[in-house]
């Protein structure tokens, strides 16, 4: 994080920077709920115009650190500025957010056109102005037609559609999300996913959304903020975090982790040694091949046994057991299919090896050029 | 209040005072002024009060004709929810709607109702003279009148329950190779279980302090027919405020042990069974 | 496929469901109104329209008034308090709420004479105002509210459980203020739960008795509500007066049972939508 407390004063803010000034920052932010410690020390900072992505299992924290900034929670300590200002003694109503609910929370008793309208006639914006504005809302997000409906006349999609107009009605400056795409079947899922991404894109609003679903993060977010326990994890941007988890929570929790002990047990991985550790496989790290086929690796490769294979639409995902331990692999449905009971061939090309709290890269040693297996 | 957590949602402060105000002055104040009364009798004064033979006779007039009464309700009510949830048949609406008649009629016109019909005089009171049966100013007059009371309670706490456990989880069971009556007692009954509990600890609860229906039925001859309630009506007809204060302490307490009982019928269920829901 | 019972065993059932509701509710009721009109229309008529009769009509008019009102302010604003915020304390002040519904009516009377009667230390200040609590009308009324107390708020509360708070926090965070969401959210989803509420409030208000009994003091044409009236009636072997009045009351429940089933349809119907 930038210490933003030697800058330049021509901000205006007291403590703010003129140029890499955070649009949204959290300063050790603390919550409990009882027992449950729902924030630990939170702190993280959002660019302005980014679409951020707070990923997590499901307790995690990520919805009470959206609620916190939307004014929806008070956190027990910790400081939340938004645009420079700090916001904590700021009603949830000033502070110029946009919130779209899990539920939508549209109001079941009013029309799309009333619902899109209510945030601008509480704030008394003239009739005919807020005509102008919720029509052309709900021409952007591509409901034009569906004024005098109810929110149970709407397919969730629809619901979600004008759940983000109302949120946009009264121009916030940021807007918050909470799992978005929850309540929607998952073939519109997809689609809404592209949608939103491009809509947020060109209202130009910095935006937050808290998912579970990696897929989803990864697809839409500029920048990932994983939590975990309440705390943070990780952040960066999804290719970054993907190829580079560093931590052993991450390593577990994105793409298609498989955990196995004693790595040090593969060939081309003697270096590790130690008996005791732990890695984690991702698919995308393992060749799989018949012994019929010509294989690159031959002499780091192990021999396994097909377990179990599953046809899975784009590809076969097989269950191999090689040391005593089940490794998943993926193989292209272009190649032949490979029946359970089979001998095949596997290669590691590399596994993330655990180390306490960190996790790092362990490349085969037939790719690092490190011979050592060679006899 | 302290222990608040902010909410966003305005109007806590005012809701929650126009809440307490009306609440203290209503409940909380006249049931202060209960207990703050009888804390100024004097132990012995008070065991003196509820054991005199005329007040104990009338704990067990109260206690068994409601306890018949909701036994009554219990199997009546078990039937009607039944016959109301599974069947289909013209009327049935009207039978359903029939139901909650004892809670808006009003309990004396029922009352009246009652001992008028059931006196040596009356149409059904002639009918059963014949075989020398007394139904008004007898136990059974009460329990009759308790009955009528206390109609809606297992009703209507067995058909949601009921409802939802209609179709595939029966089927199953029946798949399964249960009989008819093996299905309904091993799979049907344990599901309502708790709500035929709950049902007759209500049914019971109300019966005991019932006052309107029962009064005129009963024919109040001391050590008799003389209900509880009526006990207390008669202490506060003599002005005799610490027996009346006295045999209230003693009714609440026993409501209070049945509603206890159901209580931790409740959660036991619920531990068990995790509830249908 | 849905399973049914034997025709015998159906049958059976239904003939027993229909006896016991036909002898236990309908004989009473049709009862009633027979007895009423034994004595012929003028007999009824003359019964009804009595001096007291109309009096004791009037005050049950009043106090179920009343009772309705002070019962409809506290109903919205606890079921407001109970369902939108979180608050130490909240199952006690519900516990309190329905603590009415567990208390015999004789109690209740009881109660409310320990609080206003002569022994009370409130009698004397009472008495130098010159208000009269028990053995008139006001200790009517709070006898009445107490038995009608949990009626409304217990009809609302589980409706707007089910609603949860997302709406409200989304208008509160559009700036919406507390009149704003009751008005436009809230009160439109609550609406048939809580007519309802009212409807089984004032049928219970109508025909309280024995806590009424205890508090009225018995005078008569002054503090009687038509229960108290027919009491008198029928203890002075008046019989016809006593079934004449009944039967106003009679009627009044048969209205408030439709109005109920019809109530009940609209929420359930509204509900799952």
């Amino acid at each position: 994080m930038t210490d933003i407390r030697n800058s330049g004063a021509e901000s205006g803010f007291p403590d703010g920077t003129a140029k890499r000034q955070p649009y949204v920052e959290l300063r050790h932010i603390n919550k409990s709920f009882g027992e449950f410690k729902a924030s630990d020390d939170v702190s993280f900072t959002v660019e302005k115009g980014s679409l951020v992505g707070l990923l997590g299992p499901s307790g995690s924290g990520k919805t009470t650190i959206l609620r916190i900034l939307a004014g929806l929670e008070t956190a027990d300590s910790g400081e939340i500025y938004i645009d420079g200002k700090l916001v904590n003694s700021i009603p949830a109503s000033k502070r110029g957010i946009g919130f779209v609910f899990q539920s939508y929370a549209l109001f079941r008793y009013m029309t799309v056109f009333d619902n899109i309208a209510f945030g601008l006639r509480t704030k008394k914006v003239p009739r005919s102005e807020i005509v102008e504005k919720v029509n052309g809302l709900i021409e952007l997000v591509g409901l034009a037609g569906l004024n005098g409906r109810y929110p149970n006349q709407l397919s969730g999609g629809q619901r979600q559609r004008v759940a983000f107009a109302r949120a946009l009605a009264t121009e916030p400056s940021l807007l918050l999300l909470d799992e978005p795409f929850a309540a929607i079947d998952a073939k519109v899922r997809k689609e809404l996913r592209a949608w939103l991404k491009e809509l947020i894109q060109r209202v130009g609003i910095t935006s937050i959304f808290v998912t579970h679903d990696q897929s989803e993060a990864i697809e839409v977010a500029d920048q990932i903020i994983i939590t975990n326990h309440g705390h943070i994890e990780r952040s960066g941007s999804p290719i970054e975090i993907y190829s580079n988890p560093e931590s052993s929570f991450v390593t577990k929790f994105i793409g298609q982790p498989t955990v196995i002990e004693n790595p040090g047990a593969f060939k081309g991985f003697s270096g590790i040694g130690n008996a005791g550790a732990t890695a984690v496989l991702r698919p995308e790290f393992i060749s799989v091949s018949r012994l019929s086929e010509p294989f690159r690796y031959e002499i780091t490769a192990e021999t396994g046994i097909v377990e179990n294979s599953f046809f899975r639409g784009g590809d076969f995902e097989l269950r191999v057991r090689v040391n005593d331990q089940v490794l998943t692999v993926n193989r292209p449905i272009t190649e032949e299919r490979i029946l359970p009971g089979e001998k095949v061939r596997i290669f590691i090309r590399s596994l993330y090896l655990l180390d306490g709290d960190k996790a790092v890269t362990v490349l085969n040693d037939s790719l690092t050029g490190n011979d050592s297996i060679c006899i | 209040m302290s222990g608040k957590t902010k909410s966003v949602i305005p109007g806590f402060g005012l809701s929650f005072g126009i809440s307490m105000t009306i609440l203290s002055l209503i409940v909380v104040i006249p049931l202060c002024s209960l207990v703050v009364y009888s804390s100024q009798l004097s132990m012995a004064d008070f065991w003196e009060i509820i054991t005199r033979p005329r007040v104990l006779a009338s704990y067990k007039v109260s206690l068994t004709t409601s306890f018949i009464a909701s036994i009554i309700n219990a199997v009546m009510g078990l039937i009607m929810a039944w016959v109301l949830v599974r069947y289909e048949f013209p009327g049935k609406r009207i039978l359903d709607g029939m139901i909650e008649l004892p809670f808006a009629l009003p309990t004396a016109v029922a009352g009246i109702s009652l001992a008028h019909l059931t006196v040596s005089s009356g149409p059904v009171g002639a009918l059963f003279a014949n075989f020398g049966i007394d139904i008004a100013y007898t136990y059974t007059g009460i329990t009759v009148a308790m009955v009528f009371v206390g109609i809606p309670f297992v009703v209507r706490s067995i058909q949601p329950v009921l409802e939802k456990v209609e179709g595939e989880y029966e089927e199953a069971a029946f798949i399964m190779g249960a009989g008819r009556f093996e299905t309904f007692r091993r799979v049907v009954f344990p599901e309502i279980r708790p709500a035929l509990i709950a049902g007759f600890t209500m049914a019971f609860a109300r019966c005991l302090g019932e006052y309107g229906s029962v009064v005129f039925i009963a024919g109040n001859k001391p050590y008799e027919t003389e209900i509880a309630p009526l006990m207390i009506m008669s202490e506060l007809q003599e002005f005799d405020y610490p027996a009346a204060t006295s045999v209230a302490l003693t009714m609440l307490l026993m409501a209070f042990v049945i509603l206890f009982v159901n209580a931790v019928f409740q959660s036991r269920a619920s531990a068990i069974v995790g509830g249908i829901r | 496929m849905k399973r049914e019972d034997p025709a015998i065993v159906k049958g059976t059932l239904i003939g027993i469901t229909t006896a016991f509701l036909a002898v236990m509710l309908v004989l009473p009721l049709v009862y009633v109104v027979y007895t009423a009109f034994r004595s012929g229309l003028e007999g009824f008529l003359a019964a009804v329209t009595d001096k007291y009769a109309l009096h004791s009509i009037y005050l049950t008019v009043i106090v179920t008034l009343m009772a309705v009102a002070v019962n409809i302010v506290f109903g919205l604003y606890t079921a407001w308090v109970l369902t939108k915020f979180s608050f130490r304390g909240k199952r006690f002040l519900s516990a309190l709420i329905d603590l009415p519904l567990t208390v015999s009516p004789i109690i209740a009377g009881l109660i409310f004479v320990l609080t206003f009667g002569r022994q009370s230390f409130l009698y004397p200040y009472l008495n130098e105002l010159g208000i009269k609590v028990i053995f008139a009308v006001p200790g009517i009324v709070l006898a009445t509210v107490f038995v009608t107390f949990p009626f409304i708020s217990r009809e609302i509360v589980p409706v707007l459980n089910a609603q949860g708070r997302d709406e409200d926090e989304a208008a509160a965070l559009m700036g919406a203020g507390a009149f704003q969401i009751f008005r436009e959210i809230t009160f439109p989803h609550i609406k048939w739960a809580f007519l309802y509420g009212v409807v089984l409030c004032s049928a219970r208000a109508m025909g309280e008795f024995g806590a009424v009994s205890v508090l009225s003091g018995h005078l008569r044409g002054k503090t009687n509500t038509m229960p108290l009236y027919i009491e008198i009636l029928y203890q002075g072997y008046d019989f016809t007066g006593a079934f004449a009045v009944s039967s106003i009351l009679v009627v009044m429940a048969i209205l408030i049972l439709i109005a109920r089933n019809i109530l009940e349809h609209r929420s359930k119907s509204r509900y799952l939508r």
